[in-house]
């Protein structure tokens, strides 16, 4: 489908090019939500986070998000990309951008594929402190 | 033609694991011989295998990349994903 970009990298994303993929003159609105990777966590100080992903099925799973994404939403297009590897504060784990005619449903469309996102993608992250480390939700 | 055994006949398939489930058992994927039908019981296989999966059993299974019931039928040279809580973003 040329109405959706799907990627994981294992180098530094980039916002521009989930930008500039998205972009068209028929859009009235692109909206962009960009992961960063916090300092702290649960008064924590993190030093970083590892990022590993079972990247076939990982792919096929953000796909079907960006999917149903253009599906149920009046939107123009997609891009879903994700980081994997280690990464320091302040890096992007992950960039989304969707384009739409109208702002409402770039932004709906835009939380929707986060939302699903951190629910259903094959990527886990390893949260390194100071004292040792944690695989984030592993633990109900 | 009857097959009373054909759901019982020995099968390979490979095994992968991810997150925690990886470092709980220090390996990332093995093959494994399976003598079962369905998720049920290749899990049940599994914990028997690696007890300590008999207390972490927090994780889904794919199979072939895809998310899989406990329902859904195992066969031969299928691969076989156990995915613990995914946090990704």
């Amino acid at each position: 489908m040329d109405c959706i970009s799907i990627e994981i990298h294992k180098q530094p994303l980039s916002i521009q090019t989930c930008y500039d993929f998205v972009e068209d003159p028929t859009c009235g609105g692109i909206d962009l939500f960009v992961g960063t990777v916090r300092n702290h966590t649960q008064g924590k100080r993190v030093t970083r986070l590892d990022f590993s992903a079972y990247e076939p099925m990982a792919l096929k799973e953000m796909e079907k998000i960006a999917l149903l994404v253009v599906e149920k939403f009046e939107v123009h297009k997609i891009a879903i990309h994700h980081a994997i590897g280690s990464l320091k504060i302040g890096d992007i784990p992950v960039v989304i951008a969707v384009s739409a005619a109208h702002r409402k449903a770039a932004f709906t469309a835009c939380e929707f594929a986060i939302d699903s996102l951190k629910e259903t993608v094959p990527i886990w992250k390893k949260e390194y402190f100071e004292d040792g480390a944690i695989w984030v939700n592993a633990h109900p | 033609m009857d097959f009373p055994h054909r759901n019982r006949l020995k099968m390979q398939v490979n095994v992968l694991f991810f997150g925690i489930v990886a470092d709980l058992l220090g390996t990332e994927s093995l093959n494994m011989n399976f003598s079962g039908k369905n998720i049920l019981e290749f899990k049940e296989a599994l914990a028997l295998k690696h007890p300590v999966l008999q207390s972490y059993t927090n994780y889904a299974i794919a199979i072939n990349e895809h998310y899989a019931t406990d329902e859904k039928l195992v066969t031969e040279g299928d691969t076989l994903a156990i995915i613990p809580p995914v946090s990704g973003g």
